[in-house]
C-alpha cells in the first residue's frame, strides 16, 4: 500500500513536466505579445523592448522554457507580469474562495446525491421515484449559468435575502454552492440509485435475507458499501472539477476564485501566473485522484489486494 | 408414526410480469419429517427454487405471489407470519444454501464477520468472545481453518467459499435446510467433498433439508424422500427406493431416468427427452406433459391427471388407475 502510494506520488513528476511545457508551448507560441499587451497600442519599439527584456520574454522559446523550469525546480515560480507579486501570493489569495466554494458544493451534492438515490432505488418504480427521476433529468440538462441566473431573481431581486455577489461571508457562499452543486448533485444521485439497484439485486444480499437480517442492514450494511464505489470515484472527479474553479459561478456571482484568476491570465497573457495556478490545480487534482484510489482499497478488500502486488 | 416438520398444501405462486402472468408453481404438496432429506428433482424452469423461496418468504417482492396454499412449520403457518416474524424464523429455524458460492458472499465484508452475523441477529445475547468461538467451531465443523476467518471471500476457492456458505447456514442448527442445487457450481471432485460433509453435518445436527437439484446420483446418495416436479407440479412422489427401484413411474420421471448415459451400453446418442418444457405463462391443458409424453391419450390433452397412490410413492398421471 504504502509502495503504491509512492509510486503514484513519483508519477506526479512527469505529469507535472508534462503539464508545464504543454503550458508554456501554449502561451509563448499563440499570438499576443504581453509587453505590447501592458504598454497599450501608443507605446513605441523602444519601451516594448525594455519591457520585453523586464519580462523575460525576449528570449527564445527552450531558453526560456528551461530558464523557467530551473526556478520553478528551487521554488520559485516568478511574478505576475501584471501584478509584480510572487505569482503564488496571488494563487494563495485566491484559493480559499474557490476551497469554500467547492467544498460547500461538494458535501451538498454527497449529503443529498447518495441519500436522494438510495431512497430511490430502495422504492424503485414508485411514485416518489419517477418523480424524483424526472426532476433529476431536469436538473442535469439545466446549465448552471441559468440555474445561478434565476437563483438571483428569486434570492436576491425578489426576496431580497441573500447577497448577489461577494464572497465576504458565509452567507455569500449560500446561492454560489447551491448553483454549483445542482448537476453534481443530480449526477450523484442517478448514479447512486443506478448503482444500488444493480447491489440490491446481487446474490449475497439474498444470502443476508436468508439470514434474517433486517432490511436497514441489508441496505446500509451489505449493499451500500459495495454500491459506493462508483460513487466515490464520481465524487472525487466532481471534486478536481471544481477545485479548478467553477469560472461560470465565479462570474455570476463575482467571486475571486482561482477560475476568474486563470481567465484574467490568459486574457493578459501572464504567463507565470497562469502555469503556477494551473499546475497548483492540477497537483490538487492528481492528490484528489490518488485519495480517491486510496479510498476505494478502504471500500473493497479486492482493490487493496491488487494495490499491494 | 415420525413427526412432520414442514407441510405444504396446495402451494400455487404466480410471478406477475409486465406482460403476463407465470404460474411457476402449482398445487404443490409436501411433507417433510424431521431429520429427512428430500430430493427435488425437475429440469431448470420446473419450480424448485421457486418453492424453496416461498418456504423462506423471499420471493421477489412485488414480482411473486402465493396466490393460494399452506406451507406449516411445526403445525404453525408461514404465510400468515408477518415480516418481522419471518427474520426471526430466516437463518434460524429455516436456512438456505444458494447455488453460486461464488457470489453469494459479501465481498466487502470478511468472512468471519459474515459468519458471525448470523449468529448475532439470533443470539442477540452472546457477547464477542461466545460469537468468535462460535465461528471457530463452525469452520472447523466445515473443515476450514478457524485462522482463516480474517480473510475475504475472494480469497477462498469455489469449494471453499461454499463451505463457508454451509457454515453460515448451519451456525444456528436449523431444523430445516434448503439447499438450492449446492454443488452444481462446483466441480466434481469438490462436489462429492461438500455432498458428504453436508449429509455428516445433517446428520449430526439431526436438520431436515431440501436438496433441490437435477442430478439424479446425487439423490440416490443423500435422500430418503425425492420429490419430481415438473412445469410447476409434482408429477411423482416417493421414498428413494420407489422412485429407484419402484416399477410404476410417469412417464416423465421415466424419460428423465432414460437421459443418463449408461456407461456399459455403448451408445453412440444421448437420450433426451423430446420437446421442451412448456412456457409457464402458457401452460397446456390437461396434463402438463401430454405434448412430450410417448404415452399420450386424449383424455390426457382433456383433464388434469388424478394422483394415484401406490403405498409411499404418488404419481399424477392417467396412465394409473
Amino acid at each position: 500500500m504504502h509502495k503504491y502510494i509512492i509510486k503514484r506520488l513519483l508519477m506526479l513528476i512527469p505529469v507535472m513536466l508534462g503539464i508545464s511545457f504543454i503550458l508554456y508551448s501554449i502561451m509563448t507560441l499563440t499570438p499576443g505579445d504581453p509587453a505590447q499587451l501592458i504598454l497599450g497600442p501608443g507605446a513605441t519599439e523602444e519601451a516594448i523592448e525594455l519591457k520585453r527584456q523586464e519580462l523575460g520574454t525576449d528570449k527564445g522559446f527552450w531558453e526560456g522554457y528551461v530558464d523557467w523550469l530551473t526556478n520553478a525546480v528551487q521554488g520559485d515560480f516568478g511574478t505576475s507580469y501584471r501584478s509584480k507579486e510572487p505569482v503564488f501570493n496571488e494563487v494563495f489569495a485566491r484559493f480559499p474562495n474557490t476551497l469554500k466554494l467547492a467544498s460547500s458544493a461538494i458535501i451538498l451534492s454527497v449529503i443529498f446525491g447518495i441519500g436522494i438515490g438510495i431512497f430511490q432505488a430502495v422504492r424503485q418504480y414508485s411514485m416518489s421515484d419517477n418523480i424524483i427521476s424526472g426532476i433529476t433529468l431536469v436538473l442535469t440538462s439545466m446549465p448552471d449559468f441559468w440555474i445561478g441566473l434565476i437563483l438571483i431573481i428569486v434570492f436576491a431581486v425578489w426576496l431580497k435575502v441573500l447577497p448577489a455577489s461577494g464572497a465576504n461571508h458565509w452567507y455569500n457562499f449560500i446561492m454560489p454552492a447551491l448553483t454549483a452543486s445542482v448537476g453534481y448533485t443530480a449526477g450523484t444521485i442517478r448514479l447512486t440509485r443506478s448503482s444500488m439497484l444493480e447491489v440490491i439485486r446481487s446474490d449475497y444480499i439474498r444470502t443476508a435475507r436468508a439470514k434474517g437480517a433486517a432490511e436497514k442492514t441489508i441496505i446500509f450494511k451489505h449493499a451500500l458499501k459495495n454500491a459506493l464505489l462508483p460513487v466515490v470515484t464520481l465524487i472525487g472527479i466532481n471534486l478536481g472539477w471544481q477545485l479548478g474553479g467553477t469560472i461560470i459561478v465565479e462570474q455570476i456571482f463575482a467571486i475571486p476564485g482561482i477560475g476568474t484568476l486563470m481567465i484574467g491570465a490568459v486574457r493578459s497573457k501572464d504567463t507565470p501566473l497562469l502555469m503556477a495556478s494551473v499546475l497548483f490545480v492540477a497537483f490538487l487534482s492528481a492528490l484528489i485522484n490518488l485519495i480517491t484510489d486510496i479510498l476505494y482499497a478502504y471500500i473493497d478488500p479486492r482493490i487493496k489486494a491488487e494495490y499491494s502486488k | 408414526m415420525e413427526e412432520k416438520l414442514l407441510e405444504i398444501k396446495d402451494l400455487c405462486v404466480e410471478y406477475h410480469t409486465d406482460e403476463d402472468n407465470v404460474y411457476a408453481v402449482n398445487h404443490v404438496d409436501l411433507t417433510i419429517n424431521k431429520g429427512e432429506t428430500l430430493g427435488l428433482v425437475g429440469e431448470t424452469g420446473a419450480g424448485k427454487t421457486t418453492t424453496a423461496l416461498s418456504i423462506m418468504k423471499l420471493l421477489p417482492i412485488k414480482i411473486g405471489e402465493i396466490t393460494s396454499g399452506e406451507i406449516k412449520l411445526n403445525g404453525s403457518s408461514i404465510i400468515s407470519k408477518s415480516e418481522e416474524e419471518m427474520r426471526k424464523i430466516r437463518g434460524k429455524d429455516i436456512s438456505m444454501i444458494f447455488q453460486d458460492p461464488m457470489t453469494s458472499l459479501n465481498p466487502v465484508y470478511t468472512v468471519g464477520d459474515q459468519v458471525a452475523e448470523v449468529i448475532k441477529l439470533h443470539y442477540p445475547d452472546y457477547n464477542s468472545s461466545q460469537v468468535e468461538a462460535r465461528v471457530d467451531e463452525l469452520f472447523l465443523m466445515v473443515g476450514l481453518p478457524p485462522e482463516r476467518k480474517t480473510e475475504f471471500p475472494h480469497q477462498f476457492s469455489g469449494g471453499m467459499k461454499q463451505r463457508i456458505v454451509i457454515a453460515m447456514a448451519l451456525a444456528c442448527e436449523p431444523q430445516l435446510l434448503l439447499a438450492d442445487e449446492p454443488t452444481t457450481a462446483l466441480d466434481v471432485t469438490i462436489q462429492a467433498q461438500v455432498l458428504q460433509m453436508m449429509k455428516d453435518l445433517k446428520e449430526k445436527l439431526n436438520t431436515a433439508m431440501i436438496l433441490i437439484t437435477h442430478d439424479l446420483g446425487v439423490v440416490a446418495q443423500t435422500c430418503d424422500q425425492v420429490a419430481i416436479m415438473y412445469a410447476g407440479e409434482i408429477i411423482e412422489n416417493g421414498t428413494v427406493e420407489d422412485i429407484f427401484e419402484g416399477k410404476d413411474h410417469h412417464p416423465y420421471t421415466i424419460g428423465l431416468f432414460g437421459s443418463i448415459p449408461d456407461m456399459e451400453t455403448k451408445s453412440k446418442r444421448l437420450h433426451p427427452i423430446d420437446g421442451l418444457m412448456p412456457d409457464p405463462s402458457n401452460l397446456p391443458k390437461g396434463c402438463k406433459f401430454n405434448p412430450r409424453c410417448p404415452h399420450c391419450k386424449d383424455i390426457c390433452r382433456e383433464q388434469e391427471p388424478p394422483v394415484y397412490v401406490n403405498g409411499t410413492q404418488t404419481i399424477r398421471c392417467h396412465l394409473f388407475k
